[in-house]
């Protein structure tokens, strides 16, 4: 796509970046480039374990030539992204959030996600499903108590009967004994 | 024309009651993924993809492959309707058929979209009919070297052609390819990177990563921000005038041959087809001022562009076995579990189930158009559920799809770390496409270039001996060099002046 497309792309899209935003701008840079150093960190890794494993074999290539390579063509990207970053080439213009009640909001919804994920296994998928359309449908779906209720009930019993009964797709069940 | 015949066992295959109530199902559940702005195709692929385990080959993938190309019809349906676009390729028609529907005319900017949409994918399906065979034949006298450069140059155009930053698709591809490398080495058995953990002892699975990357991280994005309430346009006559007809006609064959063109190549996506089209006509046209007040080529062209290249990016994958999008790689992996090898042995091995799947596209097709105009109704009526309460159940159906793939919380929790990295990827601009490409195509590169070795006894410069892998190496070089002077003057002249606020993103 030419430069000239790309502006006039820009002169149609729909919705321009917001200036301000969450969080601040050097944090914006640190995001990049801590992401940028992490991707470093994960190639050298991956160089190191892959040197454990033999680089030539008998046609030419061991199991590990191909991981060695591609830990050398990553961390090559990492570097230059990095280096990007570092030099101020790379644009970090537009802001991670255009305010920090999104992020709070993904935080809360994440840990709402890990939750439900860590009661799968003991409760089953029914209860804790129940449970978490409840949360989840009050907290982020803006419903009434009474009214999440009743999407509770259609998400647990229907998926259950969809999944289970229908399609014969086995799902978590209760871990615990009841008295 | 044993072409034809091949067509026509296929239309007998296609045209079971069973398979057309796959490709019905796959219709209606394309359109809905289109409609619904939290869920793309892609996705909703993934999430289908363990719940066909039981269904037979060919209708688990006409149904698959029916929500690749129906999802491009329901995208439509709320750009116009609501200015709310399904899909990123509705973008470019944003404007223009919002536009039109504020004007009392939306019914019939909806029939020019699905019938431009029609010929677009109807065409480009007439196109995958002539060219597979010929296609398939001329491939297998391709060797492993020559499967290799074709992967590396279907790599590097996705890369190039993909995000903002050459480094960014780099690492994105490199890192894809390493998660690839996970898991027992094809060749010799050795564990690489498994760290004891059994679970990943036949590498990580391709459902939970497509789901989080595609799935979980488009939900978590569409849920920043409290749902707002849509201002639905009303609809009213959906039969255009002759000047609609006259306008529309040469921009949705202009459409339907971009479309397909662009199609055939790895890295251009449907989005960038979708505005590359708007351009074009906006270009061509006389009346440049219409443009973004209801122009009718600028909903006509990229509606036709986009479902020519939804259909025509088959091409690649059924005749050489190489994906062109994650989505595509979605239905690939749908041919490898039933037993099926996407390439060109495709045809000689499984002509009949092959055939079958290509004239389900056009029945697919008549099945969008006849279903979507009379069912707009209720399409609108799933938008009007709380996008809260929507993505609750995108959350559910994406824990069932990864924990039925082996019955194991592990795939779950896999969906989720790259659920939150795809988040992550988004706002760090980073591409997810080549990552998702490379993690497919990875093993097949390991695979033949390990092959190629073996023929070439070690001797690497062999390669380059074969006339096309010589000529995919140099194409491939050619592509980085223009891509690196491209971002160099980009850069130059960020510098000195404001930058563009849009970049047009590889997305499912």
């Amino acid at each position: 796509m030419t430069d000239g497309a790309r502006d006039d792309i820009a002169d149609e899209a729909p919705g321009a970046l917001t200036l301000t935003g969450w969080p601040p701008k050097p944090w914006t840079k640190v995001a990049h480039v801590a992401a940028a150093g992490a991707f470093l960190l994960i190639s050298l890794s991956a160089i190191a374990v892959a040197t454990g494993y033999p680089l030539i074999g008998r046609t030419g290539i061991g199991p590990g030539f191909f991981p060695f390579v591609t830990g050398v063509v990553l961390a090559a990207a990492s570097l230059s992204w990095l280096l990007q970053l570092l030099l101020g080439i790379a644009d970090v213009s537009t802001p991670l959030y255009r305010a920090r009640d999104e992020a709070r909001r993904i935080g809360l919804i994440l840990v709402l996600i890990v939750a439900y994920l860590l009661t799968l296994p003991v409760l089953g998928f029914q209860i804790a499903t129940a449970a978490f359309t409840w949360l989840f449908a009050v907290a982020f779906g803006g419903q009434r108590p009474i009214v999440a209720v009743a999407i509770a009930v259609v998400a647990s019993v229907g998926l259950h009967l969809l999944f289970v009964v229908l399609l014969q797709v086995p799902l978590p069940e209760l871990a615990l004994a009841l008295p | 024309m044993e072409v034809f015949q091949d067509l026509a066992g296929g239309f007998a295959t296609a045209m079971t009651p069973e398979n057309l109530f796959f490709c019905f199902v796959g219709a209606v559940v394309g359109t809905l993924v289109g409609v619904l702005p939290g869920i793309g195709p892609t996705a909703a692929m993934g999430m289908l993809l363990p719940l066909t385990f039981q269904l037979p080959p060919a209708g688990a993938i006409i149904m698959l492959a029916a929500i690749f190309y129906g999802s491009q019809y329901g995208g439509t349906i709320t750009t116009i309707l609501l200015n709310v676009p399904g899909e990123g390729a509705t973008v470019p028609i944003q404007e223009d058929g919002h536009s039109m529907a504020r004007a009392g005319r939306a019914g019939i900017a909806l029939s020019i979209a699905a019938v431009a949409s029609f010929i677009g994918g109807t065409v480009a399906t007439i196109g995958l009919v002539i060219a597979a065979g010929p296609v398939s034949e001329f491939a297998l006298k391709f060797g492993p070297p020559e499967y290799a450069a074709f992967v590396l140059l279907a790599l590097a155009l996705v890369m190039v052609l993909g995000g903002s930053s050459l480094a960014k698709s780099l690492l994105m591809a490199a890192f894809g390819m390493l998660l690839a490398t996970i898991g027992l080495d094809p060749v010799t058995g050795t564990q690489r990177f498994t760290f004891g953990v059994p679970e990943v002892f036949d590498g990580l699975e391709l459902v939970p990563l497509i789901m989080g990357l595609f799935g979980i991280s488009e939900v978590l994005q569409s849920l920043e921000v409290p749902a707002k309430e849509y201002v639905l346009a009303r609809t009213a006559s959906f039969v255009p005038t002759r000047q609609d007809v006259r306008e529309a006609t040469p921009a949705t064959l202009r459409g339907t041959a971009l479309g397909f063109i662009f199609g055939l190549f790895p890295g251009f996506n449907s989005t960038l087809t979708a505005f590359t089209s708007y351009i074009a006509e906006k270009r061509l046209s006389p009346n440049k001022e219409k443009f973004g007040h209801g122009a009718i080529e600028g909903l006509a062209g990229p509606s036709a562009a986009d479902n020519a290249h939804a259909n025509a990016a088959f091409i690649p994958m059924f005749t050489l076995g190489i994906p062109g999008s994650p989505g595509i790689a979605v239905l690939m992996s749908a041919f490898i579990i039933n037993g099926l090898t996407p390439g060109p042995l495709l045809f000689a091995q499984h002509s009949e189930i092959a055939w079958a799947i290509i004239a389900s596209f056009y029945l697919g097709n008549v099945m969008l158009l006849v279903l979507n105009l009379p069912l707009i109704p209720l399409w609108v009526r799933f938008l009007r559920i709380p996008f809260g309460i929507q993505a609750v159940f995108i959350l559910l159906f994406t824990v069932v799809g990864a924990y039925s793939l082996n019955g194991s919380m592990f795939d779950v929790w896999l969906m989720l770390a790259f659920g939150v990295l795809g988040y992550g990827f988004k706002k760090l601009d980073l591409p997810a496409a080549p990552l998702v490409l490379a993690f497919i195509l990875g093993p097949i590169l390991e695979a033949t270039v390990y092959q190629s070795m073996g023929m070439f006894q070690g001797n690497l410069l062999r390669f380059v001996e074969r006339p096309l892998v010589a000529v995919s190496l140099t194409v491939l070089g050619f592509l980085f060099l223009w891509s690196i002077a491209r971002h160099v003057r980009r850069a130059a002249s960020r510098a000195v002046g404001p930058e563009p606020l849009y970049e047009v993103q590889m997305g499912d």
